[in-house]
């Protein structure tokens, strides 16, 4: 299947004389090439799921998840998929799993996830000034407007949150989203299209 | 252009996913119309600020995590793994997939039913039936039952019942030919069986009912369904009275004329 990722690394040379070498160098083998994999993946990984999530906490979690099953079916990996696009769905199949999780919760009323969202921003004082502009003022405008627009995301329905962020966060051709959704080009046209409408919607301000 | 329709494709325009004459069509419009044309700079404003939003980065100690997760894992015992594992499968079905799994064992079972059902319609099981069919059952009644009929009858000043012996004879066949025929012992290496089951009328009529055992010559068959069927017999009778009877005849050694 060709996913149109560029990606460059493939795990060919492990899978090809994997035959070949007994199971103790077969496992350090696996190990070494997963210390690679998680150096390169790692801050997509925590990124996708930090935006499907919307909360520092879950996303670390669901990236160790993410990564601990990357570990454990690295073995049985055979390339049918690029490892690019492999990584993704594991990660995008896991934190939505997890949005599920709460929304059942919420609906429940065993927790409140508005309550649960509220405490999101957990980011260091640097981090929020290094990511703003010059002045305090812009820098606070800036920053309260990120975060009107993270709250917005946050609202919409798993799907269309999942479909906005790989194109427009992810910047992921509609093409590459239907492969990793394993949905039709419709489906996703359609999911896009509906989130943007209810982002527009609930930003009216913010947009101007 | 209407500015409805417009508006429903302005997302797949933003991304150039629509063909080129409608593309072209919806520029003119938003050239035009200044509503669409403010939506479009909206969705445009919104498209711009989704992408600019700060990557996160990833705590430094998220791969410590994972590599404790791991050394964990390697130190587990299977049996630790398959507890922790069924718990996590048992608390998803308890609290979320309960619906999903009752479900699946639902097409499951169909699934079982519908081909033991097709499997027996292909090859249908056969009851053996008894050579004589029973002329009186012996219905299982218990004692207690009995007597509180009668303590009925008693009451209501009816007589005794008393058990009426049953007298019965059974159909059998008058035409010596046929049964001469049936009785005879194979002269030659052909020894072929026919068994049917027989509906014996309570005027003597009989017809084949079905067939339990075929000959391996088909033409043999023919022959004695149609003898059996205008053959003569003496109907079965219960109590003096003729009745209705089904018998199993089983035809053995069956000597063919030429």
């Amino acid at each position: 299947m060709n996913t149109g990722f560029s990606d460059e690394f493939t795990l060919n040379r492990f899978e090809k004389d994997g035959d070949e070498l007994d199971q103790d160098q077969s496992l350090a083998r696996a190990g070494v090439v997963f210390d690679e994999i998680f150096q390169r993946y790692q801050s997509m990984v925590f990124n996708l799921t930090y935006r499907v999530l919307g909360d520092r906490e879950e996303a670390l979690d669901v990236s160790q998840e993410v990564f601990f099953a990357i570990y454990r079916k690295l073995s049985r990996f055979r390339g049918q998929s690029s490892l690019k696009t492999w990584i993704y769905r594991i990660a995008i199949n896991r934190a939505s799993n997890r949005c599920r999780w709460w929304n059942r919760l919420r609906r429940r009323g065993t927790v409140s996830l508005d309550e649960h969202l509220g405490s999101n921003d957990n980011r260091t004082l640097s981090e929020s000034l290094e990511s703003a502009g010059t002045t305090p003022e812009e820098a606070l405008l800036l920053r309260e407007k990120r975060l009107e627009i993270e709250r917005s995301l946050r609202r919409l329905p798993v799907q269309q949150r999942v479909a906005i962020i790989m194109r427009d966060v992810e910047g992921l051709s509609y093409e590459e989203i239907a492969e990793l959704l394993q949905v039709s080009l419709g489906t996703v046209k359609s999911r896009i299209a509906r989130g943007r409408e209810e982002l527009k919607r609930r930003l009216n301000g913010t947009l101007g | 252009m209407r500015c409805e329709k417009v508006l429903g494709q302005l997302s797949l325009h933003i991304d150039e996913m629509l063909e080129e004459n409608l593309a072209t069509e919806i520029s003119r419009h938003l050239r035009s119309c200044p509503d669409c044309d403010q939506e479009f700079l909206r969705l445009s404003r919104l498209k711009e600020a989704l992408k600019c939003l700060q990557p996160v980065a990833a705590p430094d100690y998220l791969g410590d995590l994972i590599n404790l997760k791991i050394q964990q894992a390697r130190q587990e015992s299977w049996q630790k793994l398959l507890q922790s594992a069924l718990e996590y499968r048992w608390s998803r079905i308890k609290t979320t997939e309960g619906m999903w799994y009752v479900t699946r064992l639902m097409g499951a079972l169909a699934t079982v039913v519908f081909f033991v059902a097709i499997s027996s319609a292909i090859n249908p099981f056969y009851f053996t039936l008894a050579n004589q069919m029973p002329t009186q059952i012996d219905w299982p009644r218990s004692e207690s039952s009995m007597q509180f009929v009668q303590g009925v009858q008693q009451a209501l000043g009816m007589p005794k019942a008393r058990k009426m012996p049953v007298r019965s004879q059974e159909a059998s066949i008058n035409d010596e030919y046929l049964f001469h025929l049936s009785q005879s012992a194979s002269l030659t290496d052909h020894n072929d069986t026919v068994s049917v089951v027989t509906m014996v009328d309570r005027n003597g009529a009989a017809k084949v009912q079905d067939i339990l055992e075929y000959p391996s010559d088909d033409s043999l068959l023919s022959d004695f369904t149609e003898m059996i069927n205008s053959a003569g017999w003496r109907p079965a009778s219960q109590n003096g009275r003729a009745v209705d009877s089904r018998q199993v005849r089983i035809f053995s050694q069956i000597y063919v004329y030429n």
